[in-house]
């Protein structure tokens, strides 16, 4: 599957990889761990792994169906 | 005098003045000149560029740190970890030095901030990796590699905001400057 490889590495390496980051979202941790923001730094930990979770789910069941 | 109309129909028009205001004179030199570029399409297109031009980079070291770990591994997962933390360290350093250096921190943001680590790192991937690993019922990697990945990116993200620090420090215009001066202490030359 030639295709699924360049399909890979364009949309899933290039494009995605590069279009989320993870240095933001523990940047964003770190301010808010350090003033002690910890309602703060709960919701964005728990509201960012979550919804990350569920998304790469759905997006996992909609490519298995397509 | 005629093609002027269709610009003073529109005067009125919000984007018009925004638009005026941003530098562009073209509405009152008729067609005999060029429309000079607006100023803010020129800071826009070098904005453009100091993004792109870090992450192009960025997503060509993730890529060829996911290669190098399919090689020894089997998986890209080690590779994107490798990045990840990479990353963090990094951004910390940007984060310390534009603390230091207000007149680069701009430029350094767009640059290195948000085109370099934003590509070089990667969110999607962790959560895939996250994921995956509950999918073939190994919670205690998933959450092992959930835990090491945020402690390790914290600790990293410090430890390169101090080592910014102190380059900004070495620079000469760094806290020295912001720092006020201690009583009872000679300063520094």
């Amino acid at each position: 599957m030639i295709w699924s490889r360049r399909l890979l590495l364009l949309l899933g390496t290039g494009f995605l990889g590069s279009f989320s980051t993870f240095s933001t979202f523990i940047a964003e941790l770190h301010t808010v761990l350090l003033k002690r923001h910890w309602r703060e730094a709960l919701l964005l930990g728990w509201g960012s792994l979550l919804g990350g979770g569920l998304a790469i789910k759905a997006g996992l069941l909609l490519g298995a169906r397509a | 005098m005629n093609h002027h109309h269709h610009n003073d129909k529109h005067n009125n028009n919000q984007y018009d003045n925004q638009y005026d205001k941003r530098g562009s004179r073209s509405s009152e030199q008729g067609g005999k000149r060029r429309p000079e570029l607006p100023v803010a399409l020129g800071t826009e297109l070098r904005e453009l560029a100091l993004v792109a031009g870090g992450a192009i980079p960025g997503a060509l070291l993730r890529w060829q740190l996911e290669v190098a770990s399919l090689d020894i591994d089997g998986t890209p997962q080690v590779g994107d970890v490798a990045a990840n933390m990479l990353g963090c360290l990094l951004l910390g350093m940007v984060v310390g030095l534009a603390m230091g250096q207000p007149s680069i921190s701009t430029r350094l943001m767009l640059w290195a901030g948000i085109g370099l680590c934003g590509s070089l790192t990667t969110f999607s991937g962790w959560m895939l990796e996250l994921v995956q690993a509950l999918d073939r019922g190994a919670a205690a990697t998933s959450l092992q590699v959930l835990l090491t990945s945020l402690i390790s990116g914290l600790l990293l993200l410090g430890l390169g905001q101090l080592i910014g620090r102190r380059l900004a420090q070495f620079r000469g215009t760094g806290r020295p400057a912001v720092r006020p001066p201690v009583p009872g202490q000679p300063t520094r030359p």
